[in-house]
Formats: structure tokens, sequence, C-alpha cells
């Protein structure tokens, strides 16, 4: 029992104890490292390893560039290295290859369970105590601040208090997440990876590593044709007008995009309608659609899979998801927020000027938060459907005198001052109600829009409780509305407007109340028509003066789990080529592209760990059916064992800016620290390790664990490797907009030659030309010309 | 809701824990699913190397 990695084995210091200077969770490169720093600085440190071993299962290729380990002035020993690299092939996916022989392609293939236990010994013997087979349940967070951790091993739970808590937990860092420091990782940042050791096989020299890339291995592709449209926060919009940062309605609610792409793309796309929600959706035949359908429920499907259920037996095909969009509740308007006015007593006042350029108050208030009030949202109705502005205030009109007056009454009520009414005798005569208040104005034209073709629905009124929504639809309906009589005299509600935006807004207004109305549009006129009916009225029928009946509706959709199902109503497969859009917003609903690659990382002369990233938003097979077919298409490899079978995320990108908070810090996966275009993360780890170290120390110095005092890792990383890495981003962003064909080309050219001689100046003008055509700059320039 | 875990597949590799958006998987010793969190998107069903999860009906 001396080994000192096993849990509970010294004398002496057996247990946990209850309070630490610093709590390390996760015992991989990072960990250690950072757990190595504190203790050589003389601080109480302590590693927790949820698995029963330091470097088991290991989660990557354990490759390591010479010039990194140099870098990182670390001495290993030889016995964690398997196998020294002097360079790479690269297969494109038609099978030429492509020899990169350079210097800095030096390096070695480690053994990771022995490097990260020699790592773990050099902690040890700094100073840092290692427990494994502890779980780190939970964070202590108090007054913003974090104070500890929560334990769990053989002894139960425990809690543990610390000045400084880091997380090196690896990609899918529960800690940060818990810390509130970062959120999930998106799909398209974490590749699905499978990696099998292998012994037994051939291969073509085993001091060279092999790439194969190429999109056969694992095709790309999920993509929407530009003119399809997307809910926004903003609205309803074309795909291709989407920026990073908008808000799209998907699953997780209304999600940020966090990354939007564009290609070319030539083959077939599927045209989809969906039931009562008229917009039709172009997608490409590998996009993956959410749907449910009668055998397999809720359910991720290819486009070009879809099924169309048959007439009057809806069920048969697949129905369309829509989540019901939830708001947060609010109960008043702050009207401050669009007027920079007077405030007193909970008044806002407008201010003016007088003839003589001096600045004066208005008499006349508003209350600061008018309160939303039924009698409030039914004159907002009003305004939506005939309302406006002028250059001193809101304009309300009608013909109807019963409802003019009743528009005078709210509005002296809510707002404290009567409006001016009259007569407008032009070709279509109506009385006109104007409410003169540059603050009514502002707060109006911002949420409701000006004139007809702009007037919007804002989003804070999904939220609001449904009787005020339905004092909403009231002042609305009442306003643009009618009534119809279908031909067996059942009622038909009709909303028209020449805003697509309102009827889209309404639309999903409706449905937050339970109402699933069919969206028509007017080519003539350019109008838009909102038409509820069947059994769908009834829910209405306390409001507007409607017959009820029992007819059931329109069966092309349903409402389930708070989802609308939305059957398609038309499909049909066409011929493409031009450019497709993808955006990306926590993954849901949009999946993206995907570079993919197989790898084999020789271990020795027979050995190799061989093994695949998908995109994790990929769904048309796992990594490990690709993996299977891959090593059965290459004979050589076919014929040898699997050893170890290792999974995991691979993280491809995502660096962030802020990687601290109060009493926390984050090394390593945990915070994304990767090289995005081969995944490799161990120079990483162990670089971010040492500076956080360094500023934990200056932290202890100080006496100060807050985020600012940390954040000088921040600073010192971003400075150190942030600004390189990042730049390896771009190249990958390149790499992946590039097409099989294209890979074929660079390959077919390169083929045979040695890519030595490029970087030694040799061919110089004919990788050139080549980089110019694929727009390699950053390429051009990594290499050197 | 909530997803089914094949116990025969899963290596216990926690990409799934790595994607998930609401939290509602935990690899401790085992893997489990927090079914009041789970939301189905299957995003983990999409991610997992393995295919060791699916949908509970």
């Amino acid at each position: 029992m001396c080994d000192i990695l096993s849990y509970g084995c010294i004398e002496g210091e057996k247990m946990i104890k209850d309070s630490y200077d610093i709590v390390v969770v996760g015992s991989g490169p990072a960990g250690t490292s950072v757990a190595k720093t504190c203790a050589k600085h003389g601080l109480d440190v302590v590693v927790f390893e949820r698995n029963n071993e330091v470097g088991a299962p290991k989660r990557c290729g354990e490759g390591i560039s010479a010039n990194a380990l140099k870098r990182l002035a670390l001495d290993i020993p030889k016995r964690c290295i398997a196998q020294e690299i002097d360079g790479a092939y690269a297969y494109a996916p038609n099978g030429k290859d492509v020899k990169i022989k350079f210097e800095s392609m030096k390096g070695y293939v480690l053994e990771r369970k022995v490097f990260d236990k020699w790592l773990a010994y050099e902690a040890a013997k700094a100073g840092a105590r290692i427990f494994t087979k502890t779980f780190v349940k939970d964070l202590i967070i108090e007054d913003n601040f974090v104070k500890g951790v929560v334990i769990e091993n053989s002894d139960g739970e425990k809690q543990i208090r610390a000045k400084i808590i880091v997380a090196a937990d690896g990609v899918e860092s529960t800690i940060m997440r818990k810390a509130g420091i970062r959120t999930n990782k998106s799909p398209l940042l974490v590749d699905s990876g499978l990696q099998y050791e292998m012994a037994g096989i051939d291969m073509r020299d085993p001091k060279m590593i092999e790439l194969f890339f190429g999109n056969k291995i694992a095709p790309r592709g999920y993509c929407l044709t530009g003119e399809s449209e997307v809910i926004t926060e903003e609205g309803i919009i074309p795909i291709s007008d989407i920026t990073k940062g908008e808000k799209v309605h998907n699953l997780l609610g209304w999600t940020p995009v966090s990354a939007t792409s564009v290609r070319e793309y030539d083959g077939n796309v599927i045209r989809v309608i969906p039931f009562m929600f008229n917009t039709e959706v172009g997608m490409t035949e590998d996009h993956l659609v959410y749907v449910w359908n009668k055998r397999n429920g809720f359910t991720w499907k290819k486009a070009g899979d879809l099924k169309k259920g048959v007439r009057g037996y809806h069920r048969t095909g697949d129905y369309l998801v829509f989540p019901i969009p939830v708001a947060k509740q609010i109960s008043c308007i702050n009207l401050a927020d669009y007027y920079e006015g007077i405030i007193e007593d909970g008044m806002i006042y407008p201010l003016g000027r007088n003839q003589f350029g001096a600045v004066f108050k208005y008499k006349h208030g508003i209350m600061q938060n008018l309160p939303l009030t039924m009698e409030l949202m039914e004159l907002i109705g009003y305004f939506i459907s005939e309302g406006n502005t002028n250059s001193n205030g809101i304009i309300i009109s009608n013909t109807n005198a019963d409802i003019v007056n009743r528009i005078k009454n709210i509005g002296l009520n809510a707002f404290g001052f009567k409006p001016s009414v009259w007569i407008n005798e032009n070709d279509k005569p109506c009385i006109q109600v104007n409410f003169a208040s540059m603050i009514l104005k502002n707060f109006f034209a911002k949420e409701f829009g000006i004139g007809c073709r702009n007037k919007r629905i804002p989003r804070w009124v999904f939220g609001l409780p449904t009787e005020l929504k339905k004092s909403f639809l009231i002042g609305l309906f009442r306003g643009d509305g009618s009534k119809e009589i279908s031909t067996e005299g059942y009622n038909i509600l009709n909303y028209i407007s020449t805003s697509k935006q309102l009827i889209y807004d309404l639309w999903i207004l409706l449905t937050t109340i339970g109402i699933v109305g069919a969206i028509g549009k007017n080519k003539k006129k350019n109008a838009y028509r909102l038409r509820i009916r069947g059994s769908q009225i009834n829910e209405l029928s306390d409001i507007f003066d409607i017959l009820k009946h029992g007819k059931r509706g329109n069966k092309g959709f349903f409402i389930k789990d708070s989802m609308i199902m939305m059957g398609i109503r038309s499909m049909k497969t066409e011929h493409f080529s031009g450019k497709v859009y993808d955006i990306e917003s926590g993954g849901s609903f949009c999946p993206g592209f995907i570079v993919h690659n197989c790898w084999l990382f020789p271990k020795g002369a027979n050995e190799a760990n061989v093994g695949i990233g998908i995109s994790g938003a990929h769904q048309e097979d796992t990594a490990k059916a690709y993996l299977d077919r891959f090593i059965e298409s290459h004979p050589e490899l076919a014929k040898g064992s699997i050893i170890e079978v290792n999974a995991g995320s691979i993280p491809v990108g995502g660096l962030m800016e802020n990687m601290v908070g109060n009493g926390i810090i984050g090394v390593g996966d945990a915070v994304n620290q990767v090289n995005a275009i081969h995944g490799g993360g161990i120079p990483e780890a162990i670089t971010a390790g040492n500076i956080a170290g360094d500023v934990i120390k200056d932290a202890f110095v100080k006496n100060d664990f807050s985020k600012e005092t940390l954040s000088a890792y921040n600073k010192q990383w971003w400075q150190q490797r942030g600004d390189h890495l990042k730049n390896v981003e771009k190249v990958r962003e390149m790499v992946e907009n590039m097409s099989d064909d294209n890979m074929n080309d660079l390959a077919e050219v390169l083929s045979g030659e040695d890519l030595t001689d490029f970087a030694h100046g040799k061919n110089i003008m004919k990788l050139i030309k080549i980089a110019a055509k694929y727009k390699l700059k950053g390429v051009a320039r990594r290499i050197g010309l | 809701m909530g997803i089914e875990i094949n116990r025969k597949k899963c290596v216990k590799c926690a990409g799934c824990v790595s994607v998930c958006p609401k939290d509602a998987l935990i690899l401790q010793n085992e893997l489990l699913c927090d079914d009041k969190k789970c939301i189905n998107c299957q995003i983990c069903v999409i991610f997992c190397p393995m295919g060791a999860l699916k949908v509970k009906k």
C-alpha cells in the first residue's frame, strides 16, 4: 500500500480534512499542474478525482509535439513515450495522400496513463494531496462567492471548505456550469469522439501519424435555403439575414445564435409547408428536423425521410413540432425606459421648450410604472389595429362611436388626461382620438411599430396572464378583425393585416392560450390573414359573441406537451444549386456542418490509436458505426484486435474570454483550452495550470480571492496562448468549409510531393496558387509563406 | 420525459453530460438521467458516440 494515488493510504493524513487552501477538481494534466505549482508555493492543496485511477480512462489520441514539450520545460521520463513521430500523412477523400514532414511536426505519442500518473507523482512530491474515487457533487456558494465543495466518497458526503476552487474537470465541466461561468457545450463545438487502441495491425510507417480527411467518411450537411424563415425575438425573418447574437425560438426558449454559416450546395432540397403555419422551409436532404410521429414519438429525422400524412389520416405522417413560447411575466411598463423626462412622486413629466428656448416641465404627467391592466391591453389592441403616431402623440381611429368612447375612457383612466377627438372627413370618414404625449408616442412606437406594415406584438405580451391577453385580443379584433359565417353556419374569426410580422406574432400569441390559427396570404393585396375556425374558436367564445359549436376542427395539427404538432401540408423535392445557410443556437433545431477526421496515432510497430471525431450534431450514425466501417474498409487495420475503447467529447473551439469567478478558476478542457484543429489539449492544460498556480499564489499573498484578482489569469493566458489558439480556430473554420472536391484537388496537386520542400522555399509559387484558389491565406501564413 | 441508458453500450465517457443543455445528466459511478430536468431535446442521443442513449417511450 505505498501507492500515493490510492484512496486514503498515507498514515497520519488518511482522512480528507475539513478545509484546504485550494481544492482542485479533476486529476488530468490541468489539475495536477495547478496542484504542483500551488504546492511548490507552499499552499495546502488537494485534488479530487472521480475515477478510481489517475489517467484512466484516457481521453485522447495521446499526441504531443516536441516543441510544446520544450516550451513547457517538462523533462518527461522515457516510460511516458510510446512512439516518436517524424511527421504525418494526410489523406484526401479520394485516397490521395500528402506527406507533411516539418521540424515542427516532430513529436511523441504518449502513454497517457503513465504520463498522467507521472504528473500526479510530481504534484504529490511537491506536497499536494490527491484523493481518487472522490466525486465532487456540488459547490458551496455563499454571498456570490465559491467557498468550498461537497464531495461524496465511500464514507459518504462531506463539505470541504477552500479559499479557491480550481475546475479542472474536463470537457463536461459541471463545476464551471454550477458556478454559472459557462453553459453547456454546444454540440457544434464538441466532436463526438471514439478511439480504439489496436494491436496487431500494419501501418505505413510507425513514425508517421495518419490523418484521414473528408466528408465521405462521415458526411456533412444540414442546411436551409436562404429564404427559409426563422422565428426570432424581432420577428420572422429569412435565415440568410440572421446574425450572431439574435435570439431565435427553439426547444430551449429564445436562444441567442452563436454562429452562422453559409456554403455552396448543389443537390436536392426538400420544400415543406406545414398546416396552419403557412411558411415554406427549404432544407437540404440531410437537414435534421425535430418531428413527432405516431410510431416513435418525438424524434429527429432527416428532411429527405419526412413523410407526409395521407389526406384525412394525418397521423400516418410526420408532424413538425412548434414549442409554445414562454415569456417572463411582467405587470407594468416603466415609461422612463422610453422617455427621459422628469420623475416626481412616481409620475413622469414630459419636457418642452418655450419660445425663448428655455426648458420647462409639462403640467400633465403619467404614472411612471404604467400598470398593465385589462383596459390598457384592450387599448393597445385598438392601437395595433387602427392606431398610429403623429407629431405629438398617438392617434387611434374608429368609426364606431361606442368604441371611441371606450378608448377615451380607458385613456383617461390609464394616462390621466383627456384626449382630443375630431372627425376626419377624408375619403373614409372616421373619428380620431389623439392622446398628445411624447412619452406615449415613444412607448407605442417602439413596442408596437409605426405604420400598418410594421405593426408587431412585443414578446412580453406572450408572458401576460390569459385574461390580459384576451382583452388585448378584444381590442385587436374589434379594430381590424371580422366575423364570417361559413357555409355550414359556423363562425369564423378573421384578422387581416398588411404587416406580416403582426400576423405571425398574433399566431404565436394565440398558441400561448391554446389556440392554433391558420395563416393565409392574399398575394394581390399583399395582405396576410389569420383565421380561427372549427373547435379552436370555442376558446374565444367568452369574449366574442360566437356560437359555440362542437364540430371538430382541422385535423392537420394538435397540441401535446406544450408543443404544437403541425402536419405536413405540402412537400416537394427539387434540385437546387446555390447558397445554403445554417445557424447554431444551443444545438437544437439547427445542427450544422462537420469536419470529420479519422486518425491513426502509432504507439509502436504494430500498435496504434485509431479514432474518429464526428460533429456532435451529426445524427445519421454513431461515431462507433463510422469507425467500425472505416476499419473494415482498411484490411491492414481490420486484422488487428481492439485492446481498449475510449470515447468522449473532443472540444474543437469556443475559447472563453473569462475563465474565473469569485473564488474559482477554470483550467484545461473545462474552459475549452484546446487547439481547434487537432483537438490537442495536453500542452494547453499544463500551461494554463502553471499560470493559474502563479495567479493563485499572488491571490494568497494579497489575501483576496475575488474575480478581479483572479482575472490576472485571464490576461496572462490570453497573452501566452489565447491569441494563438484563436488563429487556429480560424484555420479550422476554413478547412470546415472545404468540400470533398476541394480537398481532393488540393491533394491531387500536392500528392506525392513532400511538403517539406515547400517549407524550405521550393515550389512556393505552386502553393501560393493553390492557397489563393481555396482562400487558404491563413494556411499559407501559418506554414511560413 | 427522460432518457433510457443502455448500460451494456455505455462506456461512461460523459460526452452526453457535456452537451446536455439542462444539466439533466450526471456521471458519478453510473450515468444517471434526471427525468424532471430532461426536455427531450435528444441532443445527447445524437451525440453519444456509442449509440447507448434513447428516448423513453
